[in-house]
């Protein structure tokens, strides 16, 4: 999958388009592997070329929520070290991997937002002259 | 599990030193999460996962920061600070553990909960204190709620059997007058003609209503019946709340002005303690009363607005009942003791609240008065242990 162009600006977790699709963004991303919170963070930020940063506060929230409609299921890991970070040692690291609930909304998701989109589209696309 | 996620980072972080921790350095995330976790209303087992999770997620990026060269200090106050106002993220979590508490709620609502606050209602009835003067006990009776009484009839299921057959048999034994919404059935999940796969003997018709109910879609969509004592109607429970949809209002004028000297004014201006009663009231009735029915809790079967001190309810009439019981039930604890006894109240009988139209409870006047606009009330419930105050009707 080709990374978008960067853009000059962020987009902010607050904005209202993004708002309504964070659920799609996450679980799109856990779709190709595990991870836990940070790493999902740093991979949205990464796959969006800095475009999409989400906030901690929104994301583990969300997660939390997700993991309870069983869509995400998770499991913990301690962690042994860090590289040479001895104070990671003994921290414990939640990750989430899709459960297969989760891949059917996650389908579901994608075909409802597809739709939505084409919907909107079929509105740019119109010649400003119709009717007229 | 193999799990890359920055090969650049990780390489850089083996290459460079870790800034050295200062061992005077509070542990400010370690303080955070002590105050956030005494934030949240959730499971205690929940509330530890949740502060490990965000204690691994604030240590990893308190320790990228200090890569970046911010200070142990700075970098736990930015991780810190990243995760936005404290006590909104912990309504965030609250706000999941209070939908998931509600499903469980309409869940058991659906299986079970009815049957055991039945018990506890009638246990409670029975160990009612009967001398005068005593405090008599005061509860609800879900049960109170539910459909109507069925005729008493003896039924079997056997597995071949489809819900059309079954309608057929109950009309066989007893010869009942039957409306059945066949449409409304069909969109809850019941094939009138598919095979119900069910076998029990000598059932209930409730019970077999239920194991119906159980064992196909209709869980989500939960069956409804109305027995008037001469023909029984099957739907979905949400038709038949629909068609006993009720405006009522009720008069809190006493009830908000007693929360409000109470609670906040001491601390707020008349109107302003008056603004918080109003909402405590509001909020009390969406979490009680069938929570995921009001239109503010994402439902679409009841729905409020305060006009003054007077708040108008349009919902069904099961909703109603619960709804009059708790602000009777506030109304009492405003009103005085004396005033609320019935004179001639029989030793051992249940505690009757209000009991006429636009009646007041209080001797100063204001209580709790009550017009509605729709069917006529039910009947007086004494099993329950309350028997409603008769309402007015408004054409």
């Amino acid at each position: 999958m080709t990374p978008p162009a960067r853009s000059s600006e962020a987009i902010p977790a607050g904005n209202d388009l993004l708002r309504g699709s964070i659920d799609l963004v996450v679980l799109s991303v856990l779709a190709d592997e595990p991870l836990y919170g940070y790493a999902i963070i740093k991979r949205v930020e990464s796959r969006s070329s800095g475009s999409i940063r989400l906030t901690p506060g929104v994301l583990y929230p969300l997660l939390h929520q997700l993991e309870q409609q069983k869509l995400l299921l998770s499991t913990w890991e301690m962690v042994v070290a860090d590289g040479n970070d001895d104070a990671s040692r003994g921290r414990k690291r939640k990750w989430y991997r899709l459960s297969a609930k989760g891949r059917r909304r996650l389908a579901k998701r994608i075909d409802g937002y597809r739709a939505f989109q084409s919907l909107i589209d079929s509105f740019l696309s119109q010649p400003k002259s119709e009717g007229g | 599990m193999k799990v890359r996620l920055d090969p650049t980072r990780r390489r850089r972080k083996s290459l460079v030193a870790p800034p050295p921790t200062d061992p005077n350095a509070d542990d400010r995330i370690g303080a955070w999460l002590d105050v956030f976790v005494h934030l949240l209303h959730v499971p205690p087992a929940e509330r530890e996962a949740i502060r490990n999770e965000l204690e691994s997620h604030l240590r990893e990026r308190a320790r990228d920061l200090m890569l970046r060269g911010r200070s142990e200090t700075e970098a736990a106050q930015q991780a810190i600070d990243e995760l936005g106002v404290t006590a909104e993220l912990a309504s965030r979590y609250d706000q999941n553990a209070r939908t998931r508490y509600r499903r469980l709620l309409m869940h058991l609502s659906m299986f079970g909960l009815v049957a055991i606050t039945g018990v506890i209602a009638s246990i409670a009835l029975l160990t009612q204190p009967t001398s005068s003067g005593t405090t008599p006990i005061h509860a609800f009776a879900e049960a109170s709620l539910q459909d109507a009484p069925l005729p008493p009839l003896e039924l079997s299921l056997m597995p071949d059997q489809s819900f059309r057959d079954f309608i057929d048999q109950v009309q066989a034994v007893n010869g009942v007058k039957l409306t059945i919404d066949y449409r409304d059935l069909i969109e809850a999940g019941i094939d009138p003609d598919d095979a119900l796969n069910l076998h029990a003997d000598a059932v209930s018709l409730e019970a077999a209503l239920r194991l119906i109910e159980v064992s196909t879609a209709a869980q989500l969509a939960p069956i409804g019946w109305r027995f008037d004592g001469d023909r029984l109607t099957i739907s979905t429970r949400e038709r038949l709340d629909r068609q006993e949809t009720e405006l009522v209002s009720y008069d809190l004028r006493d009830v908000l002005r007693s929360i409000a000297a109470e609670r906040y004014r001491s601390l707020l201006g008349d109107d302003e303690a008056l603004d918080h009663a109003t909402a405590d009231v509001i909020s009390l009735l969406q979490e009680m009363v069938a929570p995921n029915d009001w239109t503010e809790n994402g439902g679409n079967l009841a729905k409020q607005q305060m006009v003054g001190t007077k708040l108008f309810v349009q919902a069904p009439r099961r909703m109603h009942e619960k709804i009059r019981w708790i602000i009777e039930d506030l109304a009492a604890s405003v009103a005085h003791p004396a005033a609320m006894a019935p004179k001639s109240r029989p030793s051992g009988t249940p505690h009757a609240i209000g009991g006429g139209s636009s009646r007041s409870i209080s001797g100063g006047g204001g209580g709790l008065h009550q017009s509605r606009a729709g069917a006529p009330p039910r009947s007086s419930r004494p099993a329950s242990g309350v028997v409603p105050p008769s309402a007015t009707s408004t054409p």
